[in-house]
């Protein structure tokens, strides 16, 4: 029995460059009790289909060219908006990537949780705050009771998606389509809501659409994974048989680029340091709070932090959301200032240097950063943005610059043509390469790159890890990789740090730590990692 | 939020001890005595006078007798109209004022709000683009042009309603109302628009449609409250505006309030006065911008002390 | 903004030329009618302005009493005020003054708004507190008041005025300006920057001052209107320009005197006021349109 039929559906936006497709003639069924895992990168219309079932896609400029949506005798996109609404929140119920911004910040949690339920029921207030208390215990808020009144802002991230689930649930639908529903969450975390989700479907024998870009993430729970592409469904079938044997070239390179099986361990590197940090301590002071109740917060970033990395390593750095690893890269560039300890690289201490002195080493520790749209000045061209390393260091001078920008450009593999132009004319993984071209410009010796390939695709993200892999072994670099992506870590780098509340808890080869953690925390942080068996 | 409001009121005092400060040295240093100007008066009777009202003191004594002065109340007498006091005029024209203000601030806001926030709804569409054309109108058209032009349309031409005067005749409150606050209804109506617009953006809002809520609820229970924070914040300095405003239009519809006095004062030098009514006007607009603050901080969830937690 | 030069022609490739993000926002507001025809209007008022000492029909100060208040003719294109002076070229002299006003007294708001709010927003921490703290203190003190009694007290000057004006308007401009610089510190690429090794100088120079100049010319298009009005203002009490000058504010408030025998003498003035106050908010609006990174192509 089928709960949903999605039939020949095709969806366009229309702007003044003309009509785009966003789906194109897609059909599939959503068999009753199951879960359905949509898997697609940003701008396949994973998203775009599953919210034209509700009609949440702004028309214009977007239009449903033709299909059909057959859900419980009905054809979805032939219903009236007043007859939708009826559908929307009691028979299908959504919930959304963020739950930061997906909750509204001005009412309580239960406010927002009563206003859903009376809509389509008629209960009295207080029978509604019951049922409300009840949804929300039954997605793991246990003082359920005493926390109802509260606002999302005062809930973690974690406990909002739990609240928004809950939301869902409270109107006891039949359908339930969860749009990237972990993805803006810590892996561990994540790991609780997918078992979460899995349980709340097992109970009501609920119908689930799970939309992901992440097949890992789906591959466990769902019954059914369609893989979207451009618009296309590419493949359909069950889990084991897709990841066992996938046919089409797309599926193959999506599970081509999950990387499952770690670094080959090459003895390359020596047993000299080049990068050593003794007792690093970085703490903010952070005033917070309304003026008039300002609370002075002292917030120990990193706290007394110990690491060296050999010459030619690459040692992945990892934790989740405010561990502080970010902070730590960024004190090792000097890009926030330490309070305590020593930074040395090839034996000078980094923190120790003047202004001046500080300039010229900075030829040797370059840094990669997460957002390639935010790290790219948007008014300089590309041959700007490479020159400027470059003669300020006096690396090149005005006659063979362009040559050595060339020459950067063929490293990262893009093309020469393309120098003159500017940031916003490329895709995100061009900037990234263009930004990692700025990094290799010195032929710096230590390479801090910060979340390099999260803010990408994923099949994007293995060509990218790959440069980077190519390029570290071409000039011998050394690289601290910080990345909450633990398969990505496990890929890339010969060592791992684990950090945890400013603190690290452990350091060891990435193949016995991924085997056998010792910190209960890094347990705890690897046990979480979606995995394909 | 008590704590909050009587930290305000204290940050407020030295706000004003500087106007004060300010307005008075100033005023004290401006080049000309008040009775200058008085041809017929002989230096006996300009000394009298200068006894009188303590200007042969030196300035820090008048200043800080003018301070004890203020502090019981007392703005002084009138340089110009030497048997009334400043606390008088103020008595008399600031009611008309104040009633004049709050009519346009009422006006602005039930015009701009609605007219803002339907635009938001359809934005780039008829009902977004006409009323912000108005509205861009009602921003260029200054009040001291758009004043008379409504004079002449609905005063003279087609005699609809009295062109001057202040709860004299019936009617005759409607045009200088309507010419003070039409260029706030217009500010209004953009920034409830900018404001609904970024609102209606948010995830939240697209929470809510999928709930099932119909659009005017999405919009009233959603949308409108973080969407008029930033007009919120701009009520402060529209009352600002609106005090001066009312100048023009006191002026343009002859109407007896505290800004036709000042503006008089003005042209007098009668100093006790200006000096009397800038102090009063501008603890008024501290007060209005602290009333701004605590809506703000009202609406605001983050902003206010959660009870629990 | 390219500093460094490029050889001439490179036979090994040829390159594809970008636009950049300045070249993209002329290309918008060259679709934006109303905001070319509002850059159109100004730039003839503009010349109008400069060249009024020699083109202006008559004098603005010689009265003719024979032709007081006549009607709009072939001679008096707008008609002649009270005292038998030609409106159109009075108009022309107050459209100097009033623009002159404006732009000399934003320029003073531009320095003055520009320098503090960039020093706050780059410092930061306990300065910048202190120096919004005096912004918002002075954002509450009602200023066209405080204006009038500057004008009271220190006699009606020009020059006073401007700098009242300027004095007045500096504060939005410097809480825009902290805004920006504020936003644009945590920008990755200033980090970037950092850690090439760039002198703070270099890159308030080469990266911050270049993102920061879309707001900053938007908002200085959006504070001559309001200059302009603040002028007229006064002059419209008579607290402004002093006979037998004119200034747009002060011919309305002429106008209004006579409005119910000679209306042109209140509808001319008024409808140039009005129309360049439009023009200036609508060129303003459409640059900032233009500018915007949200609407640029991606």
């Amino acid at each position: 029995m089928s709960a949903l039929s999605v039939k020949n559906l095709t969806i366009s936006f229309h702007s003044r460059e003309g009509r785009s497709v966003a789906v194109d003639g897609i059909s599939f069924d959503l068999n009753e009790g199951e879960i359905l895992g949509i898997v697609g990168e940003s701008g396949s219309g994973k998203s775009v289909t599953c919210y034209s079932l509700l009609g949440l896609i702004p028309c214009p400029p977007g239009k449903i060219d033709s299909g059909s949506a057959l859900f419980q005798g009905q054809d979805l996109f032939s219903l009236s908006e007043k007859e939708l609404r009826k559908v929307r929140g009691k028979k299908i119920s959504m919930i959304f990537q963020d739950p930061m911004t997906s909750l509204n910040p001005y009412m309580t949690i239960g406010n927002q949780i009563i206003e859903s339920i009376c809509i389509h029921e008629k209960l009295s207030k207080k029978d509604a705050r019951q049922r409300a208390i009840e949804s929300l215990v039954e997605v793991g808020i246990n003082d359920a009771a005493s926390r109802i009144d509260s606002y999302p802002h005062e809930y973690s991230g974690g406990m909002r998606q739990r609240v928004m689930i809950a939301m869902a649930l409270a109107t006891k639908p039949d359908l339930l389509i969860a749009d990237e529903p972990t993805t803006a969450l810590d892996v561990t975390i994540q790991a609780q809501i997918i078992d979460l989700l899995a349980d709340i479907q097992k109970k009501h024998k609920l119908s689930i659409i799970f939309i992901t870009h992440d097949l890992a993430v789906i591959h466990k729970i769902a019954h059914q994974i369609i893989v979207m592409e451009k618009g296309l469904i590419v493949e359909r079938g069950e889990p084991k048989s897709l990841f066992e044997s996938p046919k089409h070239p797309y599926t193959q390179k999506l599970i081509s680029a999950i990387p499952t099986t770690g670094k080959q361990v090459e003895n390359a590197s020596t047993d000299q340091f080049l990068l050593e940090v003794k007792n690093l301590h970085t703490t903010f002071r952070d005033s917070s709070g309304p003026f008039w109740n300002r609370t002075l917060e002292e917030v120990k970033a990193v706290n007394n932090v110990s690491l060296a990395l050999r010459k030619g390593e690459i040692v992945g750095l990892v934790g989740e959301s405010g561990s502080g690893k970010s902070t730590l890269g960024r004190s090792i560039m000097r890009l926030v200032n330490a309070e305590s300890g020593e930074v040395l690289i090839e034996g000078t201490n980094l923190l120790g240097l003047k202004d001046n002195e500080l300039k010229d080493a900075r030829r040797n520790f370059q840094m990669i950063f997460q957002d390639p749209y935010a790290s790219l000045n948007p008014r300089m061209t590309v041959f700007d943005t490479l020159a400027e390393p470059l003669l300020l260091h006096k690396i090149a001078d005005k006659n063979n610059v362009a040559e050595k920008i060339n020459i950067l450009m063929d490293e990262v593999g893009l093309d020469r043509r393309f120098v003159r132009k500017y940031p916003h004319e490329f895709s995100g993984g061009q900037r990234q390469r263009v930004a990692i071209a700025r990094a290799i410009a010195l032929r710096p010796k230590l390479i801090i790159a910060d979340e390099p390939v999260s803010a990408l695709d994923v099949t994007i993200q293995s060509q990218v890890l790959d440069l980077l892999l190519r390029l570290t072994k071409q000039y011998q670099l050394t690289m601290l990789f910080i990345s909450h992506d633990l398969s990505v870590v496990r890929y890339i780098c010969d060592r791992v740090a684990v950090m945890k509340s400013g603190q690290l808890v452990e350091i060891e080869d990435t193949e016995t730590l991924y085997n056998d953690p010792q910190h209960p925390y890094s347990k705890q942080l690897l046990s979480a990692i979606p995995r394909i068996e | 939020m008590i704590k909050f409001i009587f930290l305000r009121v204290f940050q407020a005092i030295p706000v004003l001890l500087f106007v004060i400060t300010i307005t008075f040295v100033m005023v004290r240093s401006a080049p000309g005595g008040p009775f200058d100007e008085d041809r017929a008066a002989p230096p006996e009777v300009i000394k009298n006078l200068n006894e009188k009202y303590n200007l042969d003191a030196p300035i820090y004594v008048q200043y800080f007798d003018y301070l004890k002065q203020l502090a019981q109340g007392d703005f002084g007498p009138s340089f110009k109209y030497p048997n009334r006091s400043v606390n008088e005029m103020i008595y008399t024209g600031f009611p008309i004022t104040l009633e004049l203000a709050l009519y346009a601030m009422l006006f602005a806001i039930f015009v701009g709000v609605p007219i803002g926030a339907a635009a938001a709804l359809k934005p780039n569409s008829i009902q977004d683009y006409l009323p912000m054309s108005v509205s861009m109108l009602g921003i260029c058209l200054p009040s001291f042009v758009l004043g008379p032009v409504l004079v002449l349309i609905f005063g003279i031409w087609f005699e609809l309603l009295p062109v001057s005067g202040w709860g004299v005749s019936a009617g005759d409150k409607i045009l200088p109302t309507v010419t003070l606050g039409s260029t706030y209804a217009a500010y209004i109506a953009r920034i409830t628009r900018g404001g609904m617009l970024e609102v209606l953006s948010m995830d939240y809002i697209r929470t809510a449609r999928a709930k099932g809520l119909n659009a005017y609820n999405v919009v009233i229970k959603h949308a409108l409250r973080p969407g008029i924070t930033p007009v919120v914040t701009f009520l402060g300095p529209a009352i600002a505006g609106l005090l001066g405003g009312s100048f023009v239009v006191e002026t343009i519809f002859q109407i007896p309030g505290l800004g036709r006095f000042y503006i008089q004062a003005a042209f007098n030098r009668d100093y006790t006065m200006i000096l009397g009514t800038t102090i009063f006007f501008a603890a008024l607009i501290l007060l209005f911008n602290l009333i701004s603050d605590v809506i703000l901080v009202w609406l605001n969830p983050k902003l206010r002390k959660a009870p629990s937690n | 903004m390219t500093e460094f030069v490029m050889p001439e022609s490179n036979p090994e490739t040829n390159i594809e030329q970008g636009s950049s993000l300045w070249q993209d926002a002329f290309l918008r507001l060259r679709k934006n009618k109303l905001a070319m025809f509002s850059l159109c209007f100004l730039i003839t008022l503009a010349l109008i302005s400069i060249l009024t000492p020699l083109i202006a029909p008559y004098s603005y100060e010689a009265q003719n009493l024979y032709l007081s208040a006549t009607a709009p003719s072939a001679e008096h294109w707008l008609g002649t005020d009270v005292l038998g002076r030609d409106l159109l070229t009075r108009l022309m002299y107050g459209g100097r003054i009033s623009l002159t006003v404006g732009i000399i007294a934003t320029t003073v708001a531009l320095l003055i708004g520009v320098t503090w709010g960039a020093v706050a927003g780059y410092i930061g921490g306990k300065t910048d507190m202190f120096m919004m703290r005096i912004v918002d203190i002075l954002y509450a003190l009602p200023f066209s008041i405080f204006i009038i009694l500057l004008t009271v007290v220190f006699g009606k000057s020009l020059l006073l005025l401007f700098l009242a004006i300027g004095a007045v308007e500096w504060l939005t401009m410097a809480r825009i300006i902290r805004g920006q610089v504020l936003s644009l510190k945590k920008q990755e690429y200033i980090e970037a920057a950092t850690a090439i090794g760039l002198s703070r100088w270099q890159i308030i120079r080469r990266h911050l001052i270049p993102n920061a100049l879309g707001p900053i010319i938007v908002y200085t298009t959006l504070t001559i209107p309001s200059v302009i009005l603040l002028e007229s203002f006064l002059s419209f009490l008579g607290l402004g320009i002093q006979p037998p000058q004119s200034s747009w504010g002060s011919l309305i408030s002429n106008g209004v005197e006579t409005m119910e025998e000679y209306p042109w003498l209140l509808i001319f003035p008024g409808g140039v006021l009005s129309l360049t106050l439009f023009s200036l908010n609508f060129l303003g609006d459409g640059l900032r349109d233009a500018l915007d990174p949200r609407v640029s192509k991606d």
